[in-house]
């Protein structure tokens, strides 16, 4: 069973009265422990895809399955606690809550989850130890206070803190230089290494070649779907 | 997430922006600083005018003659001369009463010296003292023996004395009434008006005095009674009815030819319009616990816009509508809360300083403070309820997204 199947997906907006197609009938499966790069032009449904797939959108048309689980008909609140479970996001611009602390910021999933208080605190500090920053240090600064690449490595943390069964990150190191953006792609790959599953749009080539896969739109459409032969090694003394 | 971090979000919120939530709380201490206030000035209104007519003699009946009526014209209450020694009789063996007192009055003119005086001369028995809760603030009262002689003494109301006698002790004095000499044998304690009559505007006489020398009539104008206790007050006054209906030969069917009033039943109207008057005073101050509300809600719509991405944030890695509701929620009734303690602290002190200001007892009033802090914990959470609504129905794509 795929981890995440698509089957004749639609998004559309309606327009002055016409419809605008954001994804058309798109239909793909991504497995358990896949890396894939999801690339294209700006307008082309990357983001729109990314949305559908987070279950923070709903589609007008088609299935998305989860662990084969259709979620067309799910309420809201059970998509809440399906992407609490088994979806981590990362952010472009990183979404941390601001005057809190990176711990707490990296335990709030796990709170939504009612883990009780001090198991979710450890949980926390461990995510923060597998990102690279010490949580009895960098754990206790508010955002304001880490640099970039560390926001993203506290957001990361975040999103792997409930072992979730995909990492979701829309363009991560847009707002980050090229020396934070290999430590990123670096962690990416790691964790991907131990198993978790990892979906990255982006539209930068040199990033979306980190992926073991990279699934290409173009107009909403799939326009290429191929692997990655050698996919680059962040952390390899590649740079840009 | 536990009700702790929920508070704790809040408050680091709240803290986030200090004046802002400062102004806000200002708008609730206010409403609520002004029903404390205005309800406990209120109360003690109710308290004094309470002890005033107490003073007076709660368990006092007055009994006074009906109306005549003359060629079909109703003359006025108190007009007919219905109420007569018999009566008296009659009513002193009653169980209920603990003293009965015949009263009459008529002008006098006092000269002592050069001072010239039109006050009321108030003829009764030595009963009138404890009947009409008078205290003697010197000299002494007259007692039985000069009321049966008629002996020409008075006893001096606060304001007659001080009217005639400045600030020389009147007691011992004698003075010219109706150009009959009196001895001031004593003076009254000021009791204070009762409505327009000033009750120490006078000189008290022995009743069979006034009779014999001033106005030639044998029967009381007024009766007053007092019963044995307050609980007595309404067998006390059905007794009276009963003797007053005997002794005046009225047969059943023929209405009463004489009024008895009853002051509890005065200190209770007293009451109702005092009482009131607070509940009225507690509702305008309630209206601006109401702006201070809207004032939460205005402040909680602009945090909802400006927290948008948080609440995206906070919906996609798995809040549920409730949780964001709650969260919002919470933050409005901690503004609500904050501003009811507040808001008690600063009442409790202006009622206590506008107290010392007026120089009348204050008590803050404890239904007051309860009210007002129950008043504003509900206002904060149900003006909070429209924009914690709105936060939770936000779409987590489109809140990620805003700017």
């Amino acid at each position: 069973m795929s981890l995440l199947e698509l089957s004749h997906v639609s998004k559309w907006y309606d327009q002055a009265g016409e419809r605008f197609y954001a994804v058309r009938d798109v239909s793909l499966s991504i497995e358990a422990g896949e890396f894939v790069a999801i690339m294209g032009p700006s307008g082309s449904g990357k983001s729109t895809m990314m949305h559908l797939m987070g279950l923070l959108d709903t589609v007008d048309e088609g299935e998305i399955r989860m662990h084969g689980i259709p979620t067309s008909q799910l309420t809201e609140r059970a998509l809440s606690t399906l992407r609490n479970e088994n979806i981590g996001f990362v952010f472009q611009s990183f979404h941390l809550l601001p005057r809190t602390s990176a711990l707490e910021n990296v335990a709030l999933p796990l709170w939504y989850a009612k883990v009780p208080e001090r198991e979710a605190m450890e949980r926390a500090a461990k995510a923060l130890v597998r990102v690279g920053l010490n949580p009895e240090e960098k754990g206790r600064n508010a955002p304001n206070q880490l640099s970039g690449g560390q926001q993203q490595r506290v957001a990361i943390a975040r999103a792997i803190v409930n072992a979730p069964s995909l990492i979701l990150a829309d363009e991560p190191t847009g707002n980050l230089d090229s020396k934070a953006t290999d430590d990123i792609l670096a962690l990416f790959q790691s964790l991907n290494a131990e198993g978790t599953t990892i979906v990255m749009v982006t539209h930068e080539p040199h990033v979306g070649q980190h992926a073991k896969r990279i699934i290409r739109f173009r107009d909403g459409r799939v326009a290429a779907d191929e692997p990655v032969p050698q996919p680059l090694q962040a952390g390899a003394g590649v740079s840009v | 997430m536990t009700f702790a971090r929920v508070v704790r979000t809040a408050v680091r919120s709240l803290w986030a922006n200090p004046m802002r939530t400062i102004l806000t709380l200002l708008g609730m201490i206010i409403g609520v600083a002004a029903v404390i206030a205005l309800m406990s000035l209120g109360s003690a209104t109710t308290n004094n005018v309470t002890a005033r007519i107490q003073g007076l003699g709660t368990n006092l009946l007055v009994i006074t003659p009906g109306q005549s009526v003359q060629n079909g014209v109703s003359q006025g209450l108190g007009s007919a001369q219905t109420l007569t020694a018999a009566d008296m009789t009659a009513l002193q063996k009653l169980p209920d009463l603990s003293a009965v007192a015949p009263d009459a009055s008529t002008r006098v003119q006092v000269v002592y010296g050069s001072t010239n005086y039109q006050t009321q001369a108030e003829g009764s028995t030595p009963d009138i003292f404890s009947v009409r809760n008078l205290t003697l603030a010197s000299g002494r009262a007259f007692n039985l023996v000069e009321e049966q002689q008629a002996a020409n003494v008075a006893v001096i109301g606060a304001t007659a004395a001080q009217n005639i006698f400045g600030n020389t002790n009147p007691v011992g004095k004698t003075v010219w009434m109706n150009g009959l000499s009196f001895e001031i044998i004593g003076e009254l304690a000021s009791q204070g008006s009762s409505g327009a009559t000033n009750n120490d505007d006078r000189v008290l006489i022995p009743l069979s005095t006034l009779q014999r020398r001033f106005t030639g009539v044998s029967n009381p104008s007024v009766i007053y009674a007092s019963a044995v206790n307050g609980q007595r007050m309404t067998q006390a006054q059905q007794e009276v009815e009963m003797a007053l209906r005997e002794s005046h030969g009225l047969s059943f069917g023929q209405s009463d030819d004489f009024v008895i009033t009853n002051q509890s039943t005065l200190l209770s109207t007293l009451q109702g319009v005092t009482q009131t008057l607070q509940q009225f005073l507690g509702g305008i101050a309630g209206i601006s616990l109401l702006v201070g509300g809207i004032g939460i809600m205005n402040i909680m719509l602009v945090s909802v816009t400006e927290r948008t991405r948080e609440i995206g944030l906070r919906k996609a890695i798995g809040a549920t509508r409730g949780a964001v509701l709650r969260q919002f929620l919470v933050e409005s009734g901690l503004v609500g809360l904050l501003g009811g303690v507040l808001g008690i602290v600063v009442g409790g002190i202006s009622t206590l300083v506008l107290g010392r200001v007026m120089n009348t007892t204050v008590a803050v009033n404890g239904n007051a403070v309860w009210l007002a802090f129950v008043v504003s914990v509900v206002v904060g959470v149900l003006f909070g309820v429209y924009p914690a609504v709105r936060a939770s129905r936000l779409s987590p794509i489109h809140a990620l997204r805003h700017e």
